[in-house]
């Protein structure tokens, strides 16, 4: 008798069943309780002799005991064990159950991918969205640049117009001219404008006082408080400041005052009349030293062509003001609008009868854009130009034009322009040299109307019957045809947008087209074109009908449409589409 | 006076009590056995335990909690109105109510109980329960497992008959899974497994996410009290569909109205990821338990979780065995709970009963690293299946010339370094001046039955130090601090990332294995970590090979248990294909 067996009082190797009954037997008196290291011993007997029993099967177990394990129980294979396929039906299961039975691995393999469409959906969402935020951001700083380019562009003019009144010696009136003019008065407050004002004040300290007077009155209105931008000016023109309240003891002073006033004056006459008197004595010749007789000759002579050409009076940006500079080469303006510049080059011989100018200029275009502009932001469409954005002050005009209208409503609008283009076109300088241009009226980036100019007078009519009549119904076509209506698996069979399926739409937000094959709808389809008519691409949602029936739209389309749309009811039909 | 049994579960907990030769539920003041593990804080301040608080988790939110059990033994806590609960606190609110009910069924006082707390539960966790009790004003000397406790009233109602059960506990929160082996007057659970954080709460969570996603609702854009409702309601829909099918979950409270047809193929569908989780520790507790699932006698199913048609049957059919007919899943544990408790009391008619228990976890000390200072490795001393009482002890040499001191660190867990496992106290022992490697300690570590630890240190020269460890609870300090230590570690870059992943899974090997063969993985692990430290690419490749066929082997035999997904396993398959 050895141990393990001795520990149970076995009398040597049993089966298992004859260990159990033993150690249950021993346990009643080795209890863990009350002698732990008594069943510390024999639960160790117990383990030792299970294993022998079952690695060393009992020379003859009784037949009424349970089969011994296979023998490969050492090595079962639990992956294959716990993974056996369902259909793989166990032998060893007991009666088959009243239960239903489920195939797990299909159906963990199906909530496999749900999940992954549920992850695809979100960022989908969250695409979208940001999209359509960045969208509007995009829209916002392009608005942005454009205002600060026009600002600059702003600027930019009245500055030239200072250097010239100064180059010109013009008199006080015509500055006061110069600071009751939108020019002045639209740049005013610009910080370009300021910070090229201070500089033109340091620059010509000889600027008469009345003039900086004008100019510290203008920035300065009594009684009102200083604006911070403005400091640094109104410091230069300190001694510009009208003279504080006359008191007694001020008399003197104020008379003071009046004698260096007429002082001033006087020598401001006498100025204006040296500067007047100048083109007079020097002629066209004036600058045969510093430049080529042919160079100044032509600046000269285009002049006088422009004049006879558009009446008024010009001058060359090149010659005038000393600022020969390559720059300002091709660059004149109208005396009497000298902010106004525009390009023109000689080219070729002057032959009024046989059509030829002997130059070529922009100057009708400039007008034109001059016009456009002001007829854009009377109406509030934005105006885009091409192929380069216009920068005010080079001189150069944009040959083709982009009017960005709304969906609807903006009928009217066509009309108004029509009609601006029609007087345009019969404007003496129109006549004498029509520019060339190109007009397109978008919707977004649908286009309705293509205007060339070469091609007869605008068709206002036919532009506002297109852009009412069609132009809806190619935004709607536009949302089918990107719907994914086209793409979609539809199965067999020719299906149609049948006019009963419709597309609600309000603002540039579509609702729903539902495509139907005979009597039953099939799929609905979602979809909308974010951000128009501010000219963005078009999002498309296809949604299968079930979502639809759980009115699952209604609840989302407050969350996804975040941007303010105008509302707008109305139905049109679609048409068919194959 | 009575001992009575409490079962303190995540949803529900039951008190029984063993009288007149069988176990007794005892009924709530509404007639019920079961009471809901949730508290309430009333308007005036008064507390409010069970369905009246189950029903305020709606109105209430902000005043009411369920489920803390899963948070027992750990610092979070609970803000109900303008007070501030424990988790433990919270349970002795439940404790007490149970205990209230036991003193008006039995006419007697009630103070001492047996509770019965998820096999898997560690230290913290069992010393938080008792704390709870002990709040509760219930003295608790036994906290017996749920699945033997399951174990024990299968047998009492089933009779001797000789079985090995697999006993599968799915409650409201936590997944346990045991083999017991029952005969004559023996019941011995032979070893244990689960998953502290899985359980019917997670099916709710996971219904209700999956009702929003296939209504199109953002689950986590509601509100809590819209959450709350509908996790609720998920449960109410997961506990119909155990009876019928298919079932129409629908909501509406103004803001937010959707319905559903649910089935249970959905159920299974949106519930995949447990689905699997519950295959892990089934697995690992066969492997423990040196079992194959053929040899199982019968299966049963408890906790409420188990009343789900779809878990039954993916148990029954990954087991190929049919769950036992007859064992009610939810009063099945507080049943054994109230025997348990008879045995306490030292009833007549259970004198012969024993039930002899494992522990679920390893207990060892730190143990110097020669190789990586610093990173002090586990030296297990009671491994996990161990059965209970038991007491073992280790002998450890000093580390250096004239060491001093032998300082003693009790860990808890399965992990190759210490870092990686939880500390459960510390302990010092002076030793005389020697050369290293002449003077030992004899550590001793005796786990007795009522889950309390004792460790003694005995020097060469008769000094002896002891420590008893009841109430090692991790501080959140501690938590944090060692979050924050791993945080600034650096990578040392000594090794090349072959050599990287085969020491990774030498440790991954140690955590699955138990016994001889865990100490050939150790010493597999050390010599070649030493062959590594030479810095010689030769040797360190022909050791890398060596290692590696070594640790194939190590995997065939155990079969790779701890991958739980089948993809996973592939990854293994690939790190065997290599030469």
């Amino acid at each position: 008798m050895s141990w393990p067996w001795s520990e149970l009082g076995l009398s040597g190797p049993a089966d298992p069943r004859e260990i159990r009954r033993a150690y249950a037997q021993r346990l009643k008196t080795a209890h863990p309780e009350e002698d732990p290291e008594g069943f510390q011993r024999l639960h160790t007997a117990y383990q030792a002799a299970s294993k022998l029993a079952r690695q060393r099967p009992a020379p003859s177990p009784p037949p009424s005991q349970r089969p011994e394990p296979e023998p490969e129980q050492q090595d079962w294979d639990y992956r294959q064990l716990l993974q056996q396929d369902q259909d793989a039906a166990p032998a060893r299961t007991g009666p088959q159950p009243a239960q239903k039975d489920w195939d797990y691995d299909r159906l963990f393999a199906e909530g496999k991918e749900e999940e992954e469409a549920v992850r695809r959906r979100k960022l989908e969402e969250y695409r979208r969205k940001n999209r359509a935020k960045y969208q509007a951001q995009a829209q916002q700083q392009r608005k942005k640049a454009q205002s600060e380019a026009r600002a600059w562009a702003d600027a930019a003019g009245a500055l030239h117009a200072l250097d010239l009144l100064y180059t010109n010696g013009a008199p006080l009136s015509q500055w006061q001219d110069f600071l009751d003019s939108p020019v002045f008065l639209s740049a005013k407050g610009n910080l370009d404008f300021l910070f090229g004002l201070e500089d033109f004040l340091q620059l010509h300290p000889d600027l008469p006082l009345t003039v900086r007077r004008a100019f510290y009155s203008a920035y300065q209105a009594p009684g009102k408080r200083i604006r911070p931008e403005y400091r640094p000016l109104l410091r230069l023109l300190k001694d510009a400041a009208p003279p504080p309240q006359p008191g007694p003891r001020r008399l003197k002073l104020s008379r003071l005052a009046c004698f260096i006033l007429a002082i001033m004056c006087f020598i401001m006459v006498l100025a204006i009349l040296t500067v007047h008197s100048t083109p007079s004595r020097t002629g066209p010749t004036a600058h045969s030293a510093n430049t080529s007789q042919t160079q100044t000759g032509w600046h000269q002579q285009v002049c006088t062509w422009l004049e006879e050409d558009f009446g008024g009076s010009f001058y060359s940006f090149y010659l005038q003001g000393g600022r020969q500079s390559i720059q300002f080469y091709s660059l004149f303006a109208p005396s009497d609008n000298p902010g106004f510049l525009f390009i023109a080059k000689q080219e070729g011989q002057r032959d009024p009868d046989r059509g030829q100018r002997g130059y070529t200029t922009n100057y009708t275009q400039r007008l034109l854009v001059q016009e456009l502009r002001g007829f854009s932001e009377t109406w509030d469409y934005p105006l885009a130009f091409g192929p380069e954005d216009f920068i005010g002050g080079s001189g150069t005009a944009p040959e083709i034009y982009y009017f960005d209208l709304p969906l609807t409503g903006a009928g009217e609008g066509i009309t108004a322009l029509g009609t601006l283009l029609d007087a345009l076109s019969k404007e003496p300088w129109y006549q004498t040299l029509p520019p060339t241009f190109e007009l397109f009226l978008n919707c977004g980036d649908l286009n309705f109307y293509h205007y060339r100019s070469t091609q007869g007078p605008f068709d206002g009519d036919y532009a506002c019957n297109n852009y009412e009549v069609n132009l809806l119904h190619a935004f709607a076509r536009r949302l089918v045809a990107e719907s994914g209506l086209l793409q979609a698996e539809l199965g067999e069979g020719t299906w149609d947008l049948q006019p009963e399926g419709t597309a609600e739409i309000e603002g540039n937000f579509c609702r729903w087209l539902s495509a139907r094959q005979g009597e039953q709808i099939q799929r609905h389809y979602f979809v909308t074109l974010d951000g128009l008519p501010a000219g963005t691409d078009a999002i498309v949602y296809s949604v299968p009908l079930e979502m639809m029936d759980q009115g699952w739209l209604d609840d989302d389309d407050a969350q996804v449409y975040p941007m303010e749309v105008p509302a707008l009811d109305l139905t049109i039909q679609v048409w068919s589409y194959h | 006076m009575a001992i009575i049994g409490i079962d303190l579960g995540t949803t529900n907990s039951l008190a029984s009590v063993w009288r007149s030769g069988k176990s007794e539920l005892i009924p709530n003041a509404a007639g019920d056995y079961l009471t809901p593990s949730a508290v309430s804080v009333d308007g005036d301040g008064t507390i409010l335990v069970g369905r009246a608080a189950r029903d305020r988790l709606i109105s209430h939110p902000d005043r009411t909690a369920a489920g803390f059990k899963r948070d027992m033994g750990t610092r979070k806590t609970y803000t109900l109105g303008d007070r501030t609960f424990t988790p433990e606190e919270l349970s002795s609110f439940v404790l007490r109510s149970l205990r209230e009910d036991a003193q008006v069924y039995l006419g007697e006082p009630v103070t001492e109980a047996v509770v019965s707390v998820p096999a898997y539960f560690t230290e913290a966790q069992r010393a938080a329960t008792k704390r709870a009790a002990a709040l509760a004003g219930l003295r608790v000397e036994r906290l017996v497992n749920e699945p033997s406790a399951a174990a024990v009233a299968g047998h009492i109602s089933q009779g001797d008959e000789d079985k090995v059960c697999l006993v599968f506990d799915l409650g409201g929160g936590t997944l346990d899974v045991s083999v017991v082996e029952r005969f004559d007057n023996v019941v011995s659970v032979t070893a244990v497994s689960g998953d502290n954080h899985l359980g019917g709460q997670d099916f709710d969570l996971v219904l209700a996410k999956g009702f929003c996603e296939d209504c199109g609702v953002d689950f986590d854009a509601l509100t809590r009290q819209q959450q709350e409702m509908l996790v609720r309601q998920s449960e109410t829909c997961k506990m119909a569909l155990s009876t019928q099918e298919p079932v129409i979950m629908a909501v509406d409270d103004g803001v937010l109205s959707a319905s559903l047809s649910l089935s249970n193929e959905w159920l299974i569908r949106k519930s995949r990821a447990l689905f699997q989780r519950m295959i892990a520790p089934v697995r690992k507790v066969f492997l423990d338990a040196g079992i194959s699932p053929g040899e199982l006698d019968d299966l049963v199913m408890v906790g409420g979780s188990s009343h789900m048609p779809a878990v039954r049957r993916y148990i029954a059919r990954t087991l190929e065995r049919e769950p036992a007919r007859g064992a009610r899943p939810d009063t099945a544990i507080a049943l054994g709970a109230g025997i348990c408790a008879g045995m306490k009391a030292r009833s007549p008619d259970l004198k012969e009963l024993v039930l002899t228990d494992v522990c679920p976890f390893t207990l060892g000390v730190a143990m110097y690293n020669e190789h990586q200072p610093g990173r002090h490795i586990m030296s297990p001393i009671i491994e996990r299946n161990s059965v209970l009482p038991s007491s073992k002890e280790g002998i450890y040499y000093t580390v250096r010339d004239n060491q001093q001191i032998i300082q003693v660190d009790v860990y808890q867990g399965e992990h190759r370094y210490c870092s990686d496992n939880t500390l459960l106290g510390k302990l010092e022992l002076r030793v005389p001046s020697a050369p290293r490697g002449e003077q030992s300690v004899r550590i001793r570590f005796t786990y007795d039955i009522n889950g309390l630890l004792e460790v003694s240190v005995a020097g060469r020269d008769g000094q002896t130090a002891r420590l008893v460890l009841q109430n090692a609870d991790m501080t959140q300090e501690e938590a944090e601090r060692r979050l924050a230590e791993l945080a600034s570690l650096k990578l040392h870059p000594r090794e090349q990332e072959e050599n990287r992943a085969l020491v990774a899974r030498a440790e991954r090997l140690y955590t699955v294995t138990v016994g001889p063969l865990r100490d050939q993985v150790a010493a597999m692990l050390d010599w070649f970590q030493g062959q590594l430290s030479t810095q010689e690419p030769l040797r360190a490749g022909r050791a890398a090979k060596r290692a590696s066929r070594f640790f194939d082997q190590v995997e065939a035999y155990v079969g790779d248990v701890e991958l739980p997904f089948p993809d996973a396993s592939l990854d293994g398959d690939e790190e065997e294909d290599q030469p």
